[in-house]
């Protein structure tokens, strides 16, 4: 049992925002912790804005967020909120190393849930959302109750949010010809209620929340959907979700342990082996299989192995060299 | 001051690219999320009688069907959204809004419309005729007289095909109405233009518009214009009062966002026994659409690329039942550059003169068209470099002479260049109190590198570690930048933030000097040396101190600084000495040619070019990269085919429209020759995204015959042309 | 897409008696959805046959091979017997498709499908094959990738398979089932040429399944060899393609028996018998091949875009043999 577990006490620690306050001076009202991985983002403002969709959830009228350029915060129409870099013992404490995580905390100090995935494995904020509900719930307190209580909500973010407003947001509404699946993905299963039509890809996408993997031309024509099924590479735009339903899937938000990169990905980076990055996810995918399938000895062999993999910037040559390093640092294939 | 700026220094999106975090406008979700699907024409020509939606709205999830009957009325700035009068095949005529993509998509096939139809025409030689002219001829000298003077002559037609962009990211746009206020997750070449579109579309102030797109995957020139779908879906918001996804198919990516168009190229070189040009003559017609007028600069070329007293050259456009053409990889020097490096090939080979030697003895020293100087060029050393790097003096001229194994050997070349545009840029550059630098400008990363180098001029010019800088773009709020275009971000960009990060860091230092018993009283912001943090007196270099510590004196939360980089007189603006700006390079390839079959490999490939100063080199050899393989897709793969009887393309997919794939690139050799520029921009560079391509095709051309004596004047050249 | 109702058979009796009207069974839907996105075919119920116990390959008596119908592309290339036994369908396969491919692509639904035809591709272009009786767009069109042999006034659409060209060559022996029962369908005799009726690609009745494809023996001294010709080095479909066997003995060593089929060239993967028969007594030379591919080529016809294709496959049909006899096979 780690020290945040739900039920527990949120471990304290100093806000370090210029208030001199400690997180349980928030008590009296509900806060909202996340971790995100110290990494460069350059998509901050965007992450400012999908934060304010989960404040918004907090109370009917959106449009809370006027993003602060100048400073270490993000300021709200009523709130700012502070964004800082905390130190590894707390880091320790949340059990978010190189993680990214998100914990909602009641009023009384208590952690009622969490979220802790590896970088990029974004919740889906109607999970946020309904769990806040379910608290609202178990402490009696009326929608409006609520609302007051958490319109004082505080934020507190620590480091820059993952947080991806993905079509968790959506409404789950009853689709038509739904049919129950559930889908494992990295691991983790989904259930899902979908339309027979939906493919692997954009169940992913669309219904999971899971970006990573790429639509780019929707026919098994570029690759750029490409992750594994049952440890092999496929055309996920090909595979109806239904006909995936209890074979693993692997996606690029599964290949990494934390803030450790697989070696293709870390090749990929060294050796430049994209531009735009939007066939990336399918190429890896696609490298480390083909690694692990054995064809990756010669420099022709990988061209030819990985022509399923279309990467419009013309990045082959890094792509080449990139997959030919990490076969070496695979030790071969296998 | 660092040393950041041209270090091959890994790219700082790369975690996020290879993890899949990184987010592309499709990706970008809010509550109450709708899809929305394009309903296009299938019909080139005619207008649309009647459209039964009766169908297509009973189907289950659909929340809207908008057609021409009963769109909104939005500003029409522009043409209406969609228009019952039928231009194209594949033109937007409605769009259905429903919960889920799935049931979108199938409504939008329910649609039922009923044309009146028209034959179409879009094939250029049926009606070449009808081309008309586009812009003054251009003549210099005398050109009748210079043919008649020369001694050897090429006269001939080339020609290039239509061809599509096919970024792999499709085109996509998220729009989300707050009130009044659009934000639109808009896959762009340009977050500013995409934003005043929507302003103008929507008759609101710019202020109410806000694009967004972080990540772009790839443009290529097809992103660099607003197109209907990106309008249609913030209509399609502001009609269902939800937020709307429109991301368009793979299929109605070649009619939706433009194409480079086909051209045809009359061209006729004169020269003497000595190979020096006596007359170059280029005209160009290229087609465009019945609404739009885009003209490809196929000839311009050729009043400047060799030295010629005698130049005729001009631009026609033909209009036809098209989509719209558009800016596609180095519009006009790509295709212009295939006919006259061909055409110099050929006369080389008609004089018996080296390919390279010929290009020497028509060497332009400064730009002929303009008469003014360049303000760098080495061209020269580039085809020295190239040529030594590749090996040409290998090359056997004897056509057919060279094998390798069964193969069939070729040696081809050809010169590149494109100009070096640099348009008026703001940034910002914002020190927090932890003394790290956040750099915020307008404009976006296509893959370019954008957000990398700007962290490096940044790091340089504020002197601290490029880990501690962040670089926001691809958001409209930020400080206005151009488009992602004509390669000018790295110049305009680039500049931009170095004159940014200096004026912040000259702040920091006066604010600082200025405090009491500050160590750097007395110091001006050039008696400050700023490294890796840390700022030190030149005057006394014991005396330093950290940028956090600064901020901390200062009590500062934050500080900065801003600037808009703006061309000067140098590039003809007001008095002094006027100069042409372009980039040039060298592009060598060998091909392997199957003696019966006629597959054609690129086998080696060698370009050096001249761009200024370099800013992080892997970045820029990668782009380089990208523009030869793009060279390759065009020499021998690439080519979009229209039905002349139904007017509409017919092989509109990845599958069908060939882009080069992995087992079709070779090794590419990239040669970046050193050269310093002092008037082409403040940061010195020459922008890389498309001179790459120049040439390309060209080379290829010509490895090709000279592996097998057959010369291919139309692109692609594909096997059946070489048979 | 139209919306259909996806059923997973348990068995392959169950997946026959769930076929109606405007079912399909579902492979590896590499084709089959592909097709369905862009409503080219609109089954109203899907049987996913996936997870039948059809993906084995087995040894038959005397030599041959039999081949599940779910056997994925990728497994029957890298078999080893295939690889053995008969190279040019490894061969073959591997010229086709993306690894990712054919890890979903299955032997079954190979045999299965359907043209690349632009026109039969696009629901706003006229297709007999689509739509019976709205016309040819090619005959006219833009037909580089069009049939040379064997089409019709109908259809002038090719087969864009790799694997049964192999198959063609090969004898192959399809094994269906339906509602009547079993039967044996011969390779040459299951996919048709258009005549008047190119909506039909195969002659599978309705309802009937395919459960394995049945390799008879290879004689060892039948080496074996495929050729691809098209327009970029990897991930293109034929523009032609020739899978060749022979057997080369004697003492002055003449060629005792020959295989020969094309692919690119037609509606079916064209197997050229009487050129097979001109090559035996001959020497392996290129001369004789070259004089095999005239016969193979016989009748042949382009439509102006397509015309190279004729000299092409000779040519294509020549290298495959000569890469045998030059051992670069």
């Amino acid at each position: 049992m780690g020290l945040a577990d739900i039920g527990a006490l949120a471990p304290d620690f100093d806000l370090d925002d210029g208030s001199r306050k400690r997180l349980s001076d928030l008590r009296g009202q509900p806060a909202i912790l996340v971790f995100s991985p110290d990494t460069w983002d350059p998509a901050l403002p965007q992450q400012f804005e999908q934060y304010s969709e989960l404040l918004a959830r907090f109370d009917e009228p959106a449009g809370l967020v006027h993003f602060a350029r100048d400073g270490s915060w993000c300021e709200t129409e009523n709130q700012r909120i502070p964004i800082f870099r905390p130190g590894n013992d707390v880091l320790k404490a949340y059990g978010a190393e190189g993680q990214q995580a998100i914990f909602v905390i009641d009023s009384e100090g208590t952690i009622q849930w969490k979220h802790v995935a590896q970088p990029g494995v974004h919740p889906k904020l109607d999970d946020v959302a309904r769990e806040i509900e379910r608290i609202r719930k178990g402490k009696n307190l009326s929608r409006r109750d609520f609302l007051v209580t958490a319109a004082a909500a505080s934020i507190v973010l620590v480091a820059l949010p993952h947080l991806s407003k993905a079509t968790g947001l959506s409404l789950q509404t009853k689709e038509p010809n739904a049919k129950s699946v559930t889908l494992k993905v990295n691991g983790k299963a989904h259930k899902l209620e979908i339309d027979s039509r939906v493919t692997v890809l954009d169940a992913l996408r669309e219904r999971i929340g899971m970006t990573g993997t790429k639509k780019g031309c929707d026919h098994g024509q570029c690759g750029a959907c490409t992750v594994l099924i049952d440890g092999r590479r496929a055309n996920s735009c090909m595979v109806l979700a239904m006909q995936a339903e209890g074979q693993e899937i692997t996606t690029i938000e599964g290949l990494a342990k934390g803030e450790e990169l697989h070696p293709v990905q870390e090749a990929f980076i060294k050796h430049d082996g994209f531009q735009c990055g939007y066939c990336t996810p399918g190429q890896i995918m696609s490298a480390v299989a083909c690694i692990h399938e054995g064809h990756a000895g010669t420099d022709e062999q990988i061209k030819e192995w990985m022509s399923g993999n279309i990467c419009r910037c013309g990045a082959y040559n890094g792509i080449v060299e990139a997959v030919k390093e990490a076969n070496a640092a695979m030790g071969g294939h296998k | 001051m660092n040393n950041y700026v041209g270090k091959p220094l890994d790219r700082v999106d790369g975690r996020l690219k290879v993890t899949g975090a990184a987010k592309y406008a499709a990706e970008f979700d809010a509550p109450k999320m709708s899809h929305a699907v394009l309903v296009l024409s299938t019909i080139a020509k005619g207008a649309i009688t009647a459209m039964d939606t009766s169908e297509a709205e009973k189907q289950p999830g659909v929340i809207a069907v908008i057609t021409p009957d009963n769109m909104p009325k939005v500003a029409a700035a522009q043409r209406p959204l969609f228009d019952k009068a039928i231009h194209y095949s594949g033109q937007s005529i409605a769009v259905v809004v429903a919960e889920t993509l799935e049931e979108a998509t199938r409504a939008a096939d329910l649609v039922h419309v009923t044309y009146a139809e028209e034959k179409p025409a879009v094939e250029m030689e049926p009606v070449i005729d009808q081309a008309y002219q586009r812009g003054q001829p251009n003549k210099r000298g005398d050109f009748d007289a210079g043919l008649a003077g020369a001694t050897h002559k090429v006269d001939h037609i080339y020609r290039t095909p239509i061809e599509h962009h096919n970024p792999m990211e499709p085109h996509a746009t998220v729009a989300v109405w707050n009130g009044d206020m659009l934000t639109a997750y808009d896959s762009t070449q340009g977050v500013s233009g995409s934003a005043q579109s929507l302003a103008r579309r929507f008759g609101i102030g710019a202020d109410k518009v806000r694009v967004i797109d972080p990540f772009v995957g790839g443009g290529f020139g097809c992103k660099g214009q607003s197109w209907p779908h990106s309008s249609i879906a913030a209509m399609a918001a502001q009609v269902v009062n939800r937020p709307v996804k429109l991301a368009l198919t793979r299929r109605q990516m070649f009619t939706s966002n433009g194409h480079r168009p086909p051209t045809r190229q009359a061209v006729i070189l004169g020269a003497g026994d000595d190979g020096k040009l006596t007359a170059h003559q280029h005209y160009a017609i290229n087609h465009t659409s019945r609404q739009d007028e885009f003209v490809e600069g196929t000839s311009r070329l050729a009043t400047s690329m060799y030295s010629c007293a005698n130049v005729n050259q001009g631009q026609k456009l033909l209009r036809l039942d098209v989509p719209g053409p558009t800016y596609a990889r180095a519009p006009g020097e790509s295709t212009g550059s295939f006919s006259i490096e061909t055409a110099m090939d050929e006369l080389a080979a008609e004089l018996g003169v080296d390919p390279i030697e010929l290009r020497l003895r028509n060497y332009a020293e400064k730009d002929e068209a303009s008469n003014r100087p360049y303000s760098s060029k080495s061209l020269k050393e580039c085809y020295r470099l190239g040529a030594e790097k590749f090996g040409w003096s290998k090359r056997n001229p004897k056509v057919g002479s060279m094998t390798e194994g069964r193969y069939l050997v070729g040696y081809g070349m050809a010169s590149a260049t494109y100009p070096a545009n640099f348009w008026p840029t703001s940034a910002k550059a914002v020190m927090t109190a932890d003394g790290k630098v956040q750099v915020q400008c307008g404009t976006q990363d296509l893959g370019t590198g954008t957000y990398t180098i700007l962290g490096q001029i940044a790091a340089d010019a504020v002197g601290v570690k490029p880990d501690m800088v962040r670089v926001e773009i691809g958001d409209s709020w930020l400080p206005n930048a151009p488009g992602s275009g004509g390669s000018n971000s790295a110049t305009s960009a680039g500049s931009a933030v170095m004159l940014a990060s200096q004026a912040l860091k000259k702040q920091v230092v006066e604010l600082y000097a200025a405090t009491e018993s500050s160590p750097l009283s007395g110091h001006a912001d050039e008696d400050v040396e700023a490294r890796d943090g840390k700022l030190t007196s030149k005057k006394d270099p014991t005396k330093s101190v950290e940028y956090a510590e600064v901020m901390k004196k200062l009590g500062k939360t934050s500080l900065e600084g801003e600037a808009t980089a703006r061309p000067g007189a140098e590039r003809g603006g007001g008095p002094g000495e006027h100069y042409t700006m372009q980039g040039f390079g060298a592009q060598f390839c060998e091909v392997h040619v199957d003696p019966d079959l006629r597959m054609v490999r690129v086998a080696r490939w060698v370009g050096a070019f001249g761009l200024g100063k370099v800013l992080n080199e892997k970045t820029l050899v990668s782009q380089l990269k990208g523009g030869v393989v793009w060279g390759i897709g065009m020499g021998l793969l690439e080519e979009t085919i229209p039905d002349a009887t139904h007017g509409r393309f017919v092989n509109c997919s990845l599958a069908d429209y060939h882009v080069p794939v992995s087992a079709d690139v070779c090794s590419i050799d990239i040669i970046l020759v050193p050269e310093e520029d002092k008037f082409v921009s403040p940061i010195g560079a020459k922008g890389a995204g498309e001179i790459g391509i120049t040439g390309a095709a060209a080379a290829i051309g010509n490895a090709i015959y000279h592996a097998t004596g057959k010369r291919v004047r139309d692109l692609p050249i594909t096997l059946n042309k070489i048979l | 897409m139209k919306a259909f109702e996806y059923q997973r058979a348990g068995s392959v009796g169950e997946a026959i008696r769930s076929a109606s009207d405007g079912s399909k069974f579902l492979g590896g839907g590499t084709n089959l959805v592909d097709l369905m996105k862009y409503n080219v075919e609109e089954p109203s119920k899907l049987i996913d046959v996936t997870r039948l116990p059809l993906a084995k390959i087995e040894d038959l008596p005397g030599g041959g091979l039999r081949i599940g119908a779910l056997v994925k592309n990728s497994d029957l290339a890298a078999d080893h017997r295939v690889f053995e036994r008969y190279r040019m369908l490894s061969q073959a396969i591997l010229n086709g498709a993306s690894p990712q491919l054919r890890n979903l692509a299955t032997t079954g639904g190979n045999l299965m499908q359907r043209t690349r035809c632009g026109y039969f591709y696009d629901t706003a272009f006229p297709c007999n094959k689509r739509t019976p009786g709205s016309g040819c767009s090619a005959i006219q069109g833009q037909n580089r990738m069009h049939a040379i042999l064997g089409q019709s006034d109908a259809c002038i659409a090719v087969n864009p398979s790799d694997m049964c060209v192999a198959l063609a060559a090969l004898d192959a022996v399809i094994q269906v089932e339906g509602p009547k029962g079993k039967r044996s369908i011969p390779i040459l005799e299951f996919h048709r040429l258009p005549g008047d009726t190119p909506n039909l690609d195969t002659n599978l009745g309705h309802g009937e399944l395919i459960w394995a494809v049945d390799l008879p023996p290879l004689p060892k001294e039948v080496q074996t060899h495929y050729v691809k010709v098209r327009d970029r080095n990897s991930y293109a479909f034929a523009l032609t393609s020739a899978a060749v066997g022979m057997h080369v003995g004697g003492v002055d060593p003449t060629i005792r028996a020959a295989r020969i089929a094309l692919g690119g060239v037609s509606h079916k993967p064209w197997r050229a018998q009487e050129a097979e028969k001109a090559l035996v007594g001959m020497p392996a030379t290129r001369e004789s091949f070259r004089h095999a591919a005239e016969f193979a080529l016989t009748g042949a016809k382009g439509y102006e875009h397509n015309d190279f294709k004729v000299e092409l496959a000779k040519r294509t049909i020549v290298r495959a043999f000569m890469d045998l006899v030059v051992g670069l096979a």
